[in-house]
């Protein structure tokens, strides 16, 4: 599988650069007990396990050959809605950014009812419950968004 | 405060309504499929940020408990597990359900579950205050030997390749080092980003691999499908039912106690060791797949015993043995209490009413189980795809950042749920990240402070005298647990395929 020799190569660019940050880490003179010890034992273990990874994933490619890993476009999707959602929050507001994002979600989803007016309320109706769940209930503090502020 | 005065707490009536709605919402996310106790439980932290601690961890409790209970339903009514440990439930409880028989099915699932559940009930209270004090004689070389056993166990039961294990719970030790240094004020992989100085909080990122990322595999997988159309006909196991199946009863809560205890083993093994030695011991082995109601019984009683016995070693240690406990822990944290081998010492007025609380949870789930499974598997089919997967994302996402008011958390949210996606795709189990983010820093702070004590000698974690036997019992339970969950694989494989011929 490509994409997971391409994890275990970021694995091993990882291991390298966490190596590399620890050891400039203040407070040397510490050895064992300084800040970089364990991160560079981890990074150590990281480099060799991620190599003996790769060794694993050669033995099993010449038995089975390379399997193809798929991400359907709706994953993708959501996760760029996912993250957009959050700054979107900043910007406008829980109330509104949580609404648009519970309706793009219901909206991704295969199967079933595709009405615009079903997924409207269902989208009203859900933010309006965390909102009261969330503020009212359990008095968290909720983004107002700086274009409101 | 004295025992007495601490049970009496457990008993006010807002601890008595979480138990019931934490049973309740456990059991309904449980039996559906593709929502697993882990997931509930990382999913609902968040409704417990404004509650007292007692409240919190009855309802945290009543969803561990029920989550695991819940999944047998769909397992029997649809041969959908709606956990993967209720895999073994499904061998006899669908065929069970197409004889009409479900409601018998779910009767039985209910009352070994319960049988299970306070088995290990007893368990835990009589063998905490035992271990507790054995704890007292630990020092930071044995708990160092401790964590470390467990990273061992985690890895070697993660899944069919060892190296992927590792990596994932390298990757999690990684996560825990971010932030300010528990020893010397350093900041670490901060890069001068100043909401990193606390490290990654265990709640977003525990939600974000458990709850956001399985909303992406449902998303994908086109979510879950519907039982709204199903009956389910009351009806009631004799009395003369059960006390025949009471040998498979005791035996399968002994397994799940003694699995349970052991970290990372989980409800999965148990529940088919419980099913396998049942059918071993049954004078009919040939008629199991077929629908027999010991079958239903021996994987329940397995399966239900585990949640207990799993906080053996948190609340004695101070160490998480599975990810259910180890969101536990986070949710404890997140109330103020410490993690590691203060935990019990310090928190003495917890332990109690938590007792209660288990108790109250599998009693809750008796009367659930036997009155109200048919109205609650109909309101689950009432909530459609849509709603369901906008609910995991939106609560997901929300509650990650809602305690702390900062969208960082919800960015932390976001990128392990993505991170925790593609773990999954790639065939990495998010399993051994997952607890060594939070036994990571225990680790670390047990090791150095090991080194600095003995100025640097390393042997100190190896020839202490309870090291040393320390050491020996952690090669010989991680040498039998590696054997009993091959074979227990095997078997599973073997009666699946068996179960699928048979349907």
């Amino acid at each position: 599988m490509l994409a997971l020799f391409f994890t275990y190569v970021a694995f091993i660019l990882l291991s390298i650069g966490v190596f590399f940050v620890s050891r400039n880490l203040p407070g040397k003179e510490y050895g064992a007990a300084s800040p970089g010890f364990f991160p560079q034992v981890l990074a150590i273990s990281l480099f060799a396990i991620s190599i003996c990874g790769i060794i694993e994933l050669w033995r099993e490619r010449q038995r089975e050959g390379i399997g193809k890993i798929r991400i359907h476009r709706e994953v993708l999707v959501a996760m760029g809605i996912s993250l957009a959602y959050i700054p979107t929050m900043n910007l406008i507001g829980y109330f509104p950014s949580t609404f648009i994002f519970v309706f793009a979600i219901m909206f991704l989803v295969r199967g079933g009812s595709l009405k615009i007016s079903y997924l409207i309320l269902n989208s009203l109706v859900l933010t309006g419950l965390t909102f009261v769940l969330f503020k009212l209930m359990l008095n968290a503090h909720l983004p107002k968004g700086i274009l409101f502020q | 405060m004295g025992a007495l005065e601490s049970i009496a707490l457990a008993f006010e009536p807002m601890n008595l309504l979480m138990v019931v709605l934490g049973t309740a919402s456990g059991i309904m996310l449980g039996a559906t499929p593709g929502l697993t106790a882990t997931m509930a439980i990382a999913l609902l932290i968040p409704f417990t940020y404004g509650h007292p601690m007692l409240p919190a961890t009855a309802l945290l409790l009543g969803i561990y408990v029920g989550g695991m209970y819940g999944g047998s339903i769909t397992a029997i009514l649809l041969r959908i597990p709606g956990a993967p440990c209720s895999a073994a439930t499904m061998l006899d409880g669908y065929p069970l359900a197409k004889k009409g028989m479900a409601g018998k099915a779910i009767a039985t699932s209910t009352i070994a579950s319960v049988t299970g559940g306070l088995f290990s009930c007893l368990v835990l209270i009589t063998s905490i205050t035992v271990l507790s004090r054995f704890a007292l004689l630990f020092s930071v070389q044995e708990y160092f030997v401790l964590t470390l056993f467990g990273l061992i166990i985690i890895i070697a039961l993660s899944g069919s390749s060892w190296v992927k294990g590792f990596i994932s719970a390298l990757i999690g030790l990684l996560i825990g080092t971010v932030g300010l240094d528990r020893i010397l004020p350093h900041a670490r992989f901060t890069f001068g980003f100043q909401p990193l100085l606390i490290g990654f909080p265990v709640v977003p990122t525990m939600i974000g691999l458990f709850a956001v990322s399985q909303a992406f595999r449902m998303l994908e997988e086109g979510g879950i499908p519907s039982h709204a159309g199903i009956q389910i006909k009351k009806q009631m196991l004799r009395l003369q039912e059960i006390w025949s199946m009471r040998k498979t009863l005791l035996r399968s809560s002994i397994i799940g106690t003694v699995i349970g205890l052991v970290p990372a083993a989980g409800p999965t093994i148990s529940a088919f060791l419980g099913y396998t030695e049942t059918r071993r011991a049954s004078k009919t082995p040939e008629k199991f797949g077929t629908g027999v109601l010991e079958g239903v019984a021996g994987a329940e009683a397995a399966n239900n015993a585990v949640p207990a016995s799993a906080l053996v070693p948190l609340l004695s240690f101070g160490i998480p043995g599975d990810t259910n406990t180890a969101i536990l822990l986070g949710a404890l944290m997140l109330h103020g209490y410490a993690p590691g081998p203060m935990l019990l010492r310090e928190s003495i007025d917890l332990l109690y009413p938590m007792y209660a609380f288990l108790i109250m949870c599998n009693i809750t789930m008796l009367f659930i189980g036997l009155f109200g499974v048919r109205h609650l598997s109909k309101l689950i089919g009432i909530i459609g795809n849509r709603v369901l997967i906008a609910i995991i994302f939106m609560f997901g996402i929300a509650g990650g950042f809602v305690y702390s008011g900062q969208l960082t958390e919800a960015w932390i949210t976001v990128i392990f749920g993505i991170i925790g996606y593609f773990f999954e795709k790639i065939g990495i189990s998010i399993v051994p990240m997952a607890v060594m983010v939070i036994l990571g820093p225990m680790m670390e702070v047990y090791l150095r402070q090991s080194l600095i004590w003995s100025g640097g000698d390393v042997t100190t974690l190896f020839f202490r005298p309870i090291t040393a036997v320390l050491w020996i019992l952690a090669i010989l339970m991680t040498w039998s647990s590696i054997k009993i969950n091959r074979r227990i694989m095997k078997s599973q494989k073997k009666l699946m395929e068996e179960a699928g011929g048979k349907s």
